[in-house]
């Protein structure tokens, strides 16, 4: 077995035996739950048992797809041919590849075998998913990879970035053979799932994914079944209007209790022993009960980093810590996302976790600067034209009491224009520009002139009134449609030095992904 | 860690040095371009010579208004006979009343005389507020009449350029240049109304082979 034998890193190889069973299974997974309920409870129209025949092409499709793969570790480059009819062969040089993930469920680790995704800047899908590799294979791949990644460019890169002129450069080669290990920079405890449990309520998906079920084969339990059960329960058969409030507040209560229950249910098994390692450049990123996943993420190819906060987030003192990379792809499973570096972290910790994953960043010593308060005026006039219009609105339709709503809305639309303005500051510093603002959601972002791809200043209609101008900052990833950082409200003088300097200090560096 | 914040710091470029209330304001040509003028033919030689020094930002090629307006014409006249087809057939099948015919049909003439004023005026207006400028470090790029923008994009951070020309351009001899970098928004920044030697000259100097970027 070609697997079996991973140290001939110059041939074909194939992908694992058990491959055949991920596949059939990855690809009925989607059919599972509906056929088990239709097992099980014989609803439904009978089109579910029809489609369970789409087995049969998939289980083709498996076994043709592990017949026609194979991939060879060469000297640059990664190699993956596929394909029976429409053969494609695939090379993925070695300085493209951003990072490996690795991805083990419950049966992964008893077979073990790992789904190996490789990522590319590219950015929309992973490069190459093999799926799977017997562990040793995936461990050699690692190893070949970042040895061949790290080792012709590593010098000028780091130097390019700033970065790690202490640190000798051929430091990450030979640690990064062994991906387990790395110093652990940060780690979530039990507790701190169980706060990100409550703070994410992600309760709300498993009780959506359940409703969506109930819906699709019917089996609504109705109004009469309900009084059936609560009569059984609660052993009433008179129903007084007291005695249904306090059924339906109760009945709240615990639907509130539970759904955080489940929320941290979820995050205690999904994010089980969430650690930050890093080894040289290299960071590290392990979590998950039953299902394992391991990210890499090289330190240099950080794009941007934000600490989120929302409001419960606050009270807990807590904020999460998100690296943005070139290659960086949400993960399709609910919730948990790739470029998490820290999903839940003490806020006192900020500046110890930033100088390990970002040594030019430092958190403490930003020199921020606010947003012209002038701004506050416009945001104001922006919101009470709203509010008019709302008022005019309901004042037609609901007299006389719709006038009435214009008069909340006034101080409301102030103290909405006053915390926006407060929130929102920026600061630039020797290696990064920052920008925060919300206060609902906050969120602080830095991005590293080195990252910078493109600079504008915009004026609009009403800045030119106002004196002021925004300044757009734009970094590989931002995410679709919006720029790394817009600094909105600034004193038009500000902006142009903004401007200028961001400028220079991109033209200053070097752009290496 | 103090900011240092000067103003130009990138030396030898312009920077908004005018005493203008607008940073994006720029000297606006007192007449409008004309179309027929003969141009040289730049290379890249005469970017470094000419556009590296010169401090004047560059306008962009005077046909670039003839053909705004051919482009503009030809979408008035699609959207326009969309316009009265529908509203005809409206009239015709529909049957409305008398105030609604006359109402229905001065909004329709009006947006039509709208769309004829913008399709002749505002490429003249728009040119004005156009301009680019290549320097050793990169280009940079302002445009917009209301809401204006002057974006920079620094040579280091060119992924590859195309020069594209299509039918219309080509009849004018324009060419526009697409810049793609690794950014999102600024994934492709067009630089249109460009004479096609022009966007060539330019090309050539973003591309050229001594950036040292490795991807």
């Amino acid at each position: 077995m070609p697997s079996d034998k991973p140290e001939e890193t110059g041939s074909f190889q194939r992908l694992h035996p058990t491959s055949l069973l991920f596949t059939i299974g990855g690809a009925l997974k989607g059919f599972l739950v509906p056929a088990l309920i239709f097992l099980v409870l014989r609803k439904g129209e009978g089109y579910e048992f029809w489609g369970m025949l789409i087995a049969v092409p998939v289980t083709l499709y498996a076994v043709f797809k592990y017949i026609s793969l194979r991939y060879r570790l060469g000297d640059e480059e990664l190699i993956v041919k596929e394909g029976i009819f429409n053969r494609t062969e695939r090379h993925v040089p070695y300085q493209r590849i951003q990072n490996i993930d690795t991805k083990r469920n419950i049966v992964h680790r008893f077979l073990k075998v790992t789904d190996v995704i490789v990522q590319t800047a590219s950015g929309t899908a992973p490069e190459a998913t093999l799926r799977v590799l017997s562990d040793e294979a995936a461990d050699v791949m690692r190893k070949h990879v970042f040895a061949r990644r790290t080792a012709p460019s590593t010098t000028p890169t780091i130097i390019a970035d700033g970065l790690e002129t202490s640190e000798p450069a051929a430091a990450p080669a030979p640690a990064a053979a062994i991906p387990e290990d790395g110093r652990v920079v940060a780690r979530a405890r039990i507790r701190d799932l169980i706060v990100f449990g409550i703070i994410s309520n992600r309760g709300m998906l498993a009780v959506a994914a359940l409703l969506g079920v109930f819906w699709q084969f019917d089996v609504m339990p109705s109004k009469e079944q309900i009084g059936r059960w609560a009569e059984a329960v609660l052993g009433v058969r008179e129903w007084t209007w007291l005695f249904s409030s306090v059924v339906v507040i109760v009945g709240i209560l615990t639907a509130v209790v539970l759904l955080r229950l489940l929320s941290i249910l979820w995050a205690v098994l999904s994010l089980y022993d969430f650690k930050l390692l890093r080894d040289g450049d290299e960071l590290r990123t392990r979590f998950g009960l039953l299902t394992e996943h391991a990210l890499a993420i090289p330190r240099h190819r950080i794009q941007l980093m934000d600490i989120e906060a929302t409001l419960l987030h606050r009270w807990f003192k807590r904020v999460a810590i998100r690296a943005r990379t070139a290659g960086a792809i949400q993960n399709q499973e609910a919730g948990t996302s790739r470029d998490w570096l820290m999903p839940i972290l003490r806020r006192s910790t900020i500046p110890d976790l930033l100088s390990e994953v970002q040594p030019e960043l430092d958190y403490t010593g930003v020199p921020w600067r606010p947003v012209e308060r002038r701004a506050r005026r416009r945001v104001f006039a922006k919101l009470l034209f709203l509010s008019l219009a709302v008022t005019i609105t309901l004042g037609v339709t609901l007299r006389p009491w719709g006038w009435l709503t214009g008069i909340p809305l006034i101080p409301l639309a102030w103290l909405y224009a006053h915390i926006r303005v407060k929130s929102m500051g920026y600061a630039l510093t020797s290696q990064a520009i920052w920008f925060k603002s919300g206060w609902f959601y906050w969120r602080c972002r830095a991005v590293r002139y080195s990252k910078i791809q493109a600079v504008t200043l915009i004026e609009s209609p009403f800045d030119r009134r106002h004196r002021m101008a925004s300044v757009k900052v734009d970094t590989a990833n931002a995410g679709t449609g919006t720029d790394a950082i817009a600094i909105p409200y600034l004193n038009v003088e500000d902006a142009k030095e903004v401007h200028g300097r961001l400028k220079s200090e991109a033209v200053g560096t070097e752009f290496k992904w | 860690m103090p900011i240092r914040l000067i103003a130009g710091l990138s030396s030898g470029e312009p920077e908004f040095v005018s005493s203008d209330p607008s940073p994006l304001e720029q000297s606006i040509p007192s007449e409008a371009p004309v179309a027929d003028e003969v141009l040289a033919v730049p290379t890249v030689d005469d970017v470094r010579a000419v556009w590296l020094t010169d401090e004047s930002k560059q306008t962009l090629h005077p046909n670039f208004v003839p053909c705004e307006r051919l482009v503009g014409w030809i979408v008035v006249a699609v959207l326009g006979t969309a316009v009265i087809i529908f509203t005809g057939l409206w009239f015709w099948f529909g049957d409305p009343s008398l105030i609604v015919q006359t109402s229905v049909g001065i909004a329709v003439l009006a947006l039509l005389a709208v769309l004829c004023w913008s399709a002749q005026y505002w490429p003249p207006i728009d040119y004005r507020y156009r301009s680019f400028h290549v320097s050793v470090t990169g280009i940079q790029i302002r445009k917009g009449v209301l809401w204006r923008s002057v974006m920079d994009v620094p040579k280091s951070r060119v992924q590859h350029t195309d020069v594209n020309q299509g039918p219309i351009e080509r009849k004018y001899g324009l060419a526009h240049l697409v810049i793609h970098t690794a950014g999102t928004i600024s994934a492709s920044v067009k630089l249109e109304g460009l004479g096609h030697e022009t966007a060539v000259a330019i090309r050539d100097h973003l591309m050229e082979a001594d950036r040292g970027d490795a991807v």
